[in-house]
């Protein structure tokens, strides 16, 4: 990703430290660090947030826009994820520099919500078979600093649950088109359903049967290999990618989709808390980048 | 709907030489040499800074060692109304250019000869003076990169529209116009070294009569010192904040 020197000692130490069971900041392997979170970043997005997770920087916003429906899902909504690297992150990003990390993430969102059980497009619809709600959800990244998959996943899912658009009402018919309207009312407002949508976590395999959760930039640079679950809030997982060229035991594997259940279903439920505290606070101050 | 109210003031309540609320912060990141954000109502722009260092560009390979200035805008896709399809296109690259020459103007060439400085800034949302904002938050991350200028550089918008009062001939000065002030009349964006007094950039697409272009462009000007005043405002409280002293670092 982005490259940063680390020597063979420094590697070693983080190594070390890894297998004696202590950590280069002193967090344990499966502590995960404190993130700051934001929603309604944005004015002119539907719904957007912004996630920073030590040096890691990621802005989501969600933009809906009526569409016709694709060929054969006439009632389906759609979700689309588009991730753009800033070259603010890494001089690297610059042009189309970003490009590979970014289609790698954005493939990763698409699989991850192409379920139906993790996130329903069924009833996003406004004319059946000729306008559906698509929404448009692209990820910014500002700044990157390790753990980018888990803290894309999180901003994604706070964006989407932030999410609100302006309630669409069929108002008559003219000449077989129809028309609508859009309520200016700001409390009268569509949500999307986000009960079950999905995170990732990213497990740091260190060395046979041990992996490290939310790693920090200088740990990813300290080995080659990580598995990205995806973790649905009841504690299932509904993906599991393979990242970086390097081997993984089996055993280990196994293990580490163990600890993430577990974890992934703590994430979801201290971030819908934070998410739900946010939304109860009335007129809530945005602090953006200034806060 | 009217720009310009009987009495004088503009449709967010502003008069004619009032600014939007400018707030502006320098270091947000760890990695660039230098990185501040600004906003000026609802336009905010990230800016960062990354040198300087050894010169690559092709531009520079053919010059006599002179420090070159490179820039490079981009947009987030839900920054304005219409969801953008690409963060970079024709008229980001046209912007680029005309900060990197403002920022050129700035930078004190000399001392980073055969050096390059690249800067990168994204637009996070456009409500009018994208450009300006791009240029004064361009220029308080050189600053917090601790890179030599020979002065600020700021840059504000103004427009003109006619009088409500009067008839259509007559118009009216406006100071950092938003996207539905610039859109109905135009938008004039001036750079300057507010110090030395010298302008840098100049630019305006809209169609203006020159007998009202040297009240927009004084306009403009005060504007830009106004802008000045606030983010040397910021720039001393930041100093203050890390105890340091206008140096290079």
């Amino acid at each position: 990703m982005v490259d940063i020197n680390l020597s063979e000692a420094e590697k070693r130490y983080i190594i070390d430290g890894v297998k004696l069971g202590i950590r280069a900041d002193g967090r344990g392997p499966l502590d995960y660090r404190e993130l700051e979170l934001e929603t309604g970043v944005l004015d002119t997005a539907n719904g957007s947030a912004r996630v920073r997770l030590h040096r890691t920087d990621i802005l989501v916003t969600v933009k809906m826009e009526l569409e016709p429906p694709l060929p054969g899902r006439p009632n389906h909504g759609k979700l689309l994820f588009f991730v753009n690297c800033s070259a603010n992150a890494a001089p690297e990003f610059e042009g189309r520099g970003g490009e590979e990390l970014a289609s790698r993430l954005s493939s990763v969102l698409e699989r991850l919500y192409s379920d139906a059980n993790a996130f329903n497009t069924a009833g996003l619809v406004v004319v059946p078979g000729k306008y559906v709600k698509a929404f448009y959800v692209d990820v910014e990244v500002l700044e990157c600093g390790g753990n980018l998959f888990d803290v894309v996943s999180l901003g994604v899912k706070s964006a989407l649950y932030a999410t609100r658009t302006p309630r669409i009402t069929i108002t008559g018919e003219d000449g077989g088109e129809l028309e609508f309207t859009l309520s200016d009312n700001p409390y009268d407002v569509d949500r999307l359903d986000v009960t079950n949508a999905p995170i990732l976590i990213t497990h740091l395999r260190i060395s046979e049967g041990i992996t490290i959760v939310d790693p920090t930039i200088e740990e990813e640079q300290c080995a080659p290999v990580s598995v990205v679950v995806g973790v649905a809030p009841n504690a299932t997982i509904c993906a599991v990618h393979l990242l970086g060229p390097g081997t993984i035991g089996p055993h280990t594997l196994k293990k580490a989709l163990k600890g993430s259940a577990v974890l992934g279903a703590e994430i979801h439920a201290r971030l819908i808390a934070k998410l739900k505290q946010e939304e109860s606070i009335p007129d809530r101050r945005i602090r953006g980048f200034l806060g | 709907m009217e720009l310009l109210s009987n009495e004088g003031l503009r449709q967010d309540g502003r008069t004619t030489t009032c600014l939007r609320a400018m707030k502006c912060k320098l270091g947000l990141y760890d990695r660039p040499n230098g990185s501040a954000f600004m906003q000026m109502g609802n336009t905010q722009v990230l800016a960062s800074v990354y040198g300087p260092k050894e010169a690559r560009s092709v531009k520079s390979t053919t010059g006599l060692g002179e420090c070159v200035v490179t820039c490079a805008v981009s947009r987030v896709a839900a920054c304005s109304a219409e969801r953008l399809r690409k963060p970079r296109d024709q008229r980001t690259r046209a912007t680029s250019n005309l900060v990197a020459g403002a920022l050129q103007a700035a930078v004190r060439g000399s001392k980073y000869a055969g050096s390059q400085i690249d800067v990168f800034v994204q637009v996070i949302q456009a409500d009018g003076g994208v450009t300006a904002c791009c240029i004064n938050a361009a220029c308080l991350a050189l600053l917090h990169a601790g890179i030599e200028v020979n002065d600020y550089v700021t840059a504000c918008t103004a427009s003109a529209v006619p009088t409500a009062a009067h008839t259509s001939t007559q118009t009216c000065a406006l100071v950092d116009a938003c996207q539905s002030e610039s859109s109905g009349g135009c938008e004039v964006t001036v750079a300057m070294l507010p110090n030395k007094q010298r302008i840098v950039a100049l630019h305006t697409c809209h169609p203006l009569h020159q007998s009202q272009f040297d009240a927009v462009l004084d306009m403009a000007l005060f504007g830009c010192q106004q802008l000045y005043q606030g983010m040397h405002a910021e720039v001393q409280n930041f100093l203050k904040q890390h105890h340091a002293i206008m140096s290079h670092r």
